[in-house]
């Protein structure tokens, strides 16, 4: 039975950073790989905040969002000014160097080694140590992260950003500065994965560099993906499914050093396949009966 | 001093193999706009092949080095007609056919880690050329041969896109599709030949490096970020930018070991991509559109 909070506690993590990722790749179009990274700064910032200042929850993950955007500008400015192609390199690049980060500065992060004994959040005196009440906890956070990323995408803010994608000079041309908007999204995105990764270093309590690997930012990609780019809902259906579909494969049987590689290539054909016969992805961007459901929740477009 | 210039031999020969693949990934960049991470799979591959073939099977090296070409150049071409060429039929943005590489990317790792496993590959000894002194450092075999295999190949592509009609016909589309349609270029023959090339010229590369440190079917992500971080320190869409961008990458991060430790190396070669995004963005060879360059 914990193992199934468990799967729903993955499922609510992966949610907030499938839904921020997407308003980064599908609301607008930008194609980073560093959504992990910055999952991983969020998580060792808020482990770093429990264990070596012992400050309350809710201040690691406030940390943990402030830091992870802080971070994200360094390569949202650099790069975000001049053309797409210089994103996807620069945040590679940055994948490889927050994992040289947390392997290396030992005095910060005890190296490979990782850092054990995350404590159980604890909000105003309630403690959330049960798979059952951190659930909850977690679904709360996942339905803050995935309203304010349906908020943006219904907003003014969300047609520039659609803007941007579809047509970056007609965007500019229209008045709007496009580059001030890419650079925004691409913080908020990655404040959001900040907080998830904070969610998840108190889920776990344990975490350790291997766990913000390059595969996990391809993992959060192919969950924007499957679910529909451009669609906050479909987001988290992509999040749902694809944390569920792998552990079908346990039931597969196979010998356990493949497992990490056959679920790689799964992702990768199922990636494939999705684009090239489901573009749209489950639950495309303009899907009438879910905007219907939007609008009556107040996020109308 | 003596460690500095043997950290300045082994940069360039480094760096020599490196271009290698960078050629490659430049070249399918500029002749046919796609951002090839899947290059990083087409040269893990090519290595295992040559091991599978020498090392394996015990056939001559010749007989491994021809498969591997072989077999990298179907792959590349093969990744263009199944997946490059259906996506863009329908339509496809640049953005789906990024993510479309890196899913081939990590489709052919993964692969090569199912068959090979993640430990190290080691080649037995393969030393024909003997390593001699340079002074007070000291060159191997190995980089003797991926000095001679860079400067060569890389002499031997520039002339091919210089001299040769088909060569003459990549620059043409590289520098405007359309207009080389017009003139009765066949455009998607242009693209197989690009991308069953640039796999190709990946194939002496995971050789050498492979001799050098052994085969690791996840040394394709760090390959393929080289690559393309050479492509954009030396220009988009410069062939010779990129050869010169992965020689300073190499440099940069052997040098780097001088003054700090080895486990920075990778983030050294980020902050070298970093410096040149914001202070020269269009590279050395630079100000140009995606082509002109070639």
């Amino acid at each position: 039975m914990d193992y199934l909070y468990t799967v729903a506690i993955l499922a609510c993590i992966y949610a907030i950073l499938s839904s921020s990722f997407n308003l980064i790749l599908g609301l607008t179009g930008l194609f980073a790989l560093s959504h992990a990274a910055f999952y991983g700064i969020g998580a060792y910032t808020a482990a770093l905040f429990d264990l070596s200042l012992q400050l309350p929850f809710l201040v690691g993950v406030a940390a943990a969002m402030l830091i992870a955007g802080a971070c994200s500008l360094l390569i949202s400015v650099p790069s975000l000014r001049i053309a797409g192609d210089y994103l996807v390199i620069a945040s590679f690049g940055f994948q490889f160097l927050v994992y040289a980060v947390f392997v290396n500065v030992k005095s910060l992060t005890k190296g490979p080694a990782g850092l054990p004994g995350i404590h159980a959040p604890e909000i105003l005196g309630m403690r959330f140590d049960t798979p059952q009440s951190f659930l909850l906890l977690a679904a709360a956070m996942a339905f803050l992260a995935i309203a304010a990323a349906a908020r943006i995408s219904a907003s003014p803010f969300g047609r520039i950003l659609r803007g941007v994608r579809e047509d970056e000079i007609a965007t500019r041309a229209l008045g709007k500065d496009v580059v001030r908007a890419k650079i925004l999204v691409f913080t908020v995105g990655s404040m959001l994965a900040g907080g998830a990764g904070a969610v998840f270093a108190h889920h776990s309590s344990f975490i350790s560099p291997d766990m913000f690997l390059l595969d996990e930012s391809i993992y959060i990609l192919a969950m924007v993906l499957v679910g529909g780019a451009g669609s906050i809902l479909g987001s988290v259906l992509g999040a749902l499914v694809l944390v569920v579909l792998p552990e079908a494969l346990r039931f597969l049987d196979l010998p356990s050093v493949l497992v990490g590689q056959a679920r790689q290539m799964l992702y990768a054909v199922v990636l494939l396949g999705f684009l090239l016969y489901r573009p749209q992805g489950l639950i495309p961007e303009w899907s009438r009966p879910v905007e219907r459901i939007f609008a009556r929740l107040g996020f109308s477009r | 001093m003596e460690l500095l210039l043997q950290l300045t031999v082994n940069g360039i020969a480094l760096g020599a193999a490196y271009a290698l693949i960078a050629l490659g990934f430049a070249l399918v960049w500029s002749v046919t706009g796609v951002f090839h991470l899947a290059h990083g799979g087409v040269y893990v591959v090519s290595g295992y092949v040559i091991y599978l073939v020498a090392v394996q099977l015990r056939l001559p090296l010749a007989v491994a080095v021809v498969a591997a070409v072989a077999v990298a150049a179907a792959l590349g071409w093969g990744i263009e007609r199944a997946i490059y060429e259906p996506l863009r039929r329908r339509g496809a943005k640049s953005l789906t056919l990024i993510v479309s590489s890196l899913a081939t990317l990590i489709f052919l790792i993964n692969l090569a880690a199912l068959i090979w496993g993640t430990e190290a590959r080691r080649f037995e000894d393969f030393a024909v050329i003997r390593g001699r002194p340079i002074g007070p450092a000291f060159i191997s075999g190995v980089e003797i041969a991926m000095i001679a295999s860079g400067i060569v190949l890389f002499a031997l592509t520039v002339a091919f896109l210089l001299y040769t009609r088909t060569g003459r016909a990549m620059r043409a589309v590289a520098d405007n599709p359309a207009m080389a349609a017009i003139v009765g270029v066949n455009i998607r023959a242009i693209h197989s030949i690009t991308y069953a090339m640039g796999a190709a010229l990946a194939v002496p590369a995971a050789f050498l490096i492979g001799l050098q440190h052994g085969l690791n079917p996840y040394a394709g992500m760090f390959a393929i970020l080289i690559a393309s971080a050479a492509a954009i320190v030396g220009g988009v869409g410069s062939v010779a930018g990129a050869a010169l961008g992965a020689v300073l990458l190499a440099l940069a991060q052997n040098i780097g070991i001088w003054q700090l430790p080895s486990y920075w190396q990778e983030s050294i070669a980020f902050g070298v991509l970093l410096a040149f995004i914001v202070l020269r963005p269009q590279g050395f060879f630079g100000a140009q559109a995606p082509g002109k360059g070639l």
